[in-house]
């Protein structure tokens, strides 16, 4: 593999994702606030996709509900603290198995349904918790609801860390989570659960034939991005100390779908190089002006025709010379057994 | 019971019905034929709707703005075929995909040209009907007898003309309609644009009732979408009764208990519907929508 290689070469091996850590306090240190925004962000969108992926990159199935159950983490969080004063931890705690229960309770009743009827379902579970949330008193309706925990400080000996320190300490912790995660999935992807949700993903049928319970495997998978999800919504609750239903929305969803397509779904570091690409684009360089919306629809477009295996992908086609190339095409006809 | 008010939310159901079966009229033909979800569908209402909104703010009569909105979204509709999404037609998730890059793109390519605030077309139709004691406005009248007259002609065309059974054999059987000479290409291509007409005259319709604004179509594409779902994806029939429920419900719900409900209530059918039958009201047969 094209980027395993890179791994080894930069002499981390397994422990790569420390590297992004190191990365992200390399950055405070540039005391940039502008630097210091866009690489949390960055983080935030990383795992957004990396939700994604999960379900759909490695498991096949096309979902649109992660900016939905990331919402509901942030409100169940934001309201226990609120409205019950329950204890910051505790109620992301709660924040977080609210999103997991809301995926057993989606999974259960879609995933034995074919691509399009699952991904409308989860569509559906966007726009109804939006429609609730907007109408509900406890959540300030339209108008959102205060962020009022924080995560506090950490103490490692001599050296305190601020966690929600805009100078930086926020930042290190958000990607501090995002390496955490992308690590944990990337043993997961070694390990026999994973290894069956891809088998899975590029022929059921086979994969009934081995005993393989389908459902059960991509309810997990499910159950687990939505963990990630509910992450990345609570993370992005605390970064703008308040949250409303339009945070989460179809937009923001887009652009999840957009930065991971981009990056290369089904490969690890596919969010991590779409949420670069995006930040950068999008927030840095600021392509486009006010047509920037439509540059990014383009940017899609494009690479769905003619890269549709991602920036990844295509660095690894080209990394390993021919057998990429060959791999590279064998993996665009296999992408026809997505979702089908 | 308040009739009068019974019957206001019914002709009100009505035309929802009417606008939404057009809509998933539009969608069925596209993700019967082509396997394309079209998330896309949403702006080219859009369109159809700030076409007609700026034609008429050109002194142009409402209803030949009508045509000419239909006429040329049917024309970029082809287009957007040929361009974007035959390249992609191998992989049907990545016609979703390309689906949300054009809706990027039209959000955008509509806000720079018509602007965020609302445009107002004036009715071309507002006489009132007083029936009893209930008043109808001809308006809501008219949009269900235009979408009846569509729906009519479309049937006729899908039944009683080659290319329509062209575009029936093409939705049956793909292949078999290639080994027979069916230009499937072209038919292919013909069906998107109908699609992608449809989308329009669903705008033009909104765009006699509502204020024209960029958040227009998101309810009646979801709603579409439901109603794809409801009647059966792939089954034109089941589209139109499908929309009828739809829209019947949530005019029924807003008037009888509230517009909150009214939001989610189609939710709550579209979840019902997936448990108990999601092959939809009226079933293609298993091959399609496996």
């Amino acid at each position: 593999m094209g980027v395993a290689a890179l791994r080894r070469a930069a002499g981390l091996g397994r422990l790569w994702p420390l590297a992004l850590v190191g990365a992200a306090i390399a950055v405070v240190y540039t005391e940039d606030p502008v630097w210091i925004t866009l690489a949390t962000l960055a983080a935030i969108w990383t795992l957004w996709a990396t939700s994604l992926n999960l379900i759909w990159g490695y498991s096949g199935q096309f979902s649109m509900a992660q900016t939905g159950l990331g919402m509901l983490s942030a409100y169940v969080a934001a309201i226990l603290v609120h409205s019950y004063d329950t204890s910051a931890y505790a109620a992301i705690l709660a924040g977080l198995g609210a999103s997991v229960a809301a995926s057993a309770l989606i999974g259960l009743a879609a995933l034995r349904l074919r691509g399009f009827y699952f991904a409308i379902m989860t569509l559906a579970f966007l726009l109804v918790l939006s429609a609730v949330l907007e109408n509900l008193a406890l959540a300030g309706r339209t108008t959102g609801i205060v962020v009022a925990y924080r995560l506090g400080s950490l103490s490692l000996g001599p050296i305190t860390w601020d966690l929600d320190s805009r100078h930086g300490g926020f930042l290190v912790a958000c990607w501090t989570v995002a390496a955490g995660v992308l690590a944990l999935i990337g043993r997961l992807t070694r390990l026999r659960f994973g290894k069956l949700l891809i088998a899975i993903r590029d022929d059921p049928l086979l994969a009934t034939s081995f005993g393989v319970d389908i459902s059960a495997y991509k309810i997990g998978a499910f159950a687990m991005s939505a963990i990630i999800a509910g992450l990345a919504g609570i993370l992005l609750s605390l970064y703008f100390r308040y949250i409303t239903p339009s945070f989460f929305g179809f937009d923001t969803l887009i652009n999840v779908i957009v930065l991971l397509v981009i990056g290369g779904t089904g490969r690890l570091v596919g969010p991590l190089v779409g949420a670069a690409v995006y930040v950068a684009l999008i927030d840095y360089f600021r392509i486009g002006g006010d047509y920037r919306q439509g540059v990014f629809g383009a940017i899609l477009i494009l690479t769905v025709i003619f890269a549709p295996q991602g920036l990844v992908g295509l660095l690894a086609g080209l990394r390993s010379g021919r057998a990429g190339a060959l791999r590279t095409a064998a993996l665009k006809r296999f992408a026809g057994i997505y979702n089908r | 019971m308040n009739t009068n008010l019974l019957v206001a939310a019914l002709v009100n159901g009505l035309m929802l019905a009417a606008v939404y079966a057009l809509v998933a009229l539009g969608l069925t033909v596209v993700f019967g034929l082509l396997d394309i979800v079209n998330f896309a569908h949403g702006q080219m209402i859009l369109i159809g709707a700030y076409l007609v909104v700026s034609l008429v703010a050109h002194s142009l009569n409402f209803w030949a703005a009508l045509v000419v909105a239909v006429v040329v979204v049917a024309l970029v509709g082809a287009l957007l075929e040929r361009v974007v999404f035959r390249p992609v037609e191998s992989v049907p998730i990545n016609g979703l995909l390309v689906s949300i890059g054009l809706i990027a793109i039209g959000q955008n390519v509509i806000r720079a040209v018509w602007g965020p605030n609302q445009q107002i077309v004036p009715p071309p139709v507002s006489v009132v009907w007083h029936v009893g004691g209930a008043t109808v406005p001809m308006s809501r009248v008219v949009i269900v007898a235009g979408s009846v007259l569509v729906l009519g002609a479309l049937s006729l065309f899908l039944y009683r003309t080659r290319a329509g059974k062209a575009l029936r054999a093409t939705a049956q059987n793909r292949d078999a309609a290639e080994l027979v000479g069916i230009p499937v290409a072209r038919v292919n291509n013909l069906a998107f644009a109908a699609g992608a007409g449809l989308a329009a005259l669903a705008g033009g319709f909104l765009a006699m009732q509502f204020p024209v604004e960029p958040l227009l179509a998101d309810s009646p594409l979801v709603m579409g979408f439901i109603v794809l779902i409801l009647g059966g994806a792939g089954s034109p029939l089941g589209a139109v009764l499908g929309a009828m429920v739809i829209g019947l419900t949530e005019s029924l719900c807003t008037a009888l208990l509230s517009s909150e409900a009214a939001q989610i209530v189609p939710f709550v059918i579209l979840a019902l519907i997936l448990f108990v039958r999601p092959e939809g009201i009226v079933r293609i047969g298993s091959d399609r929508w496996v």
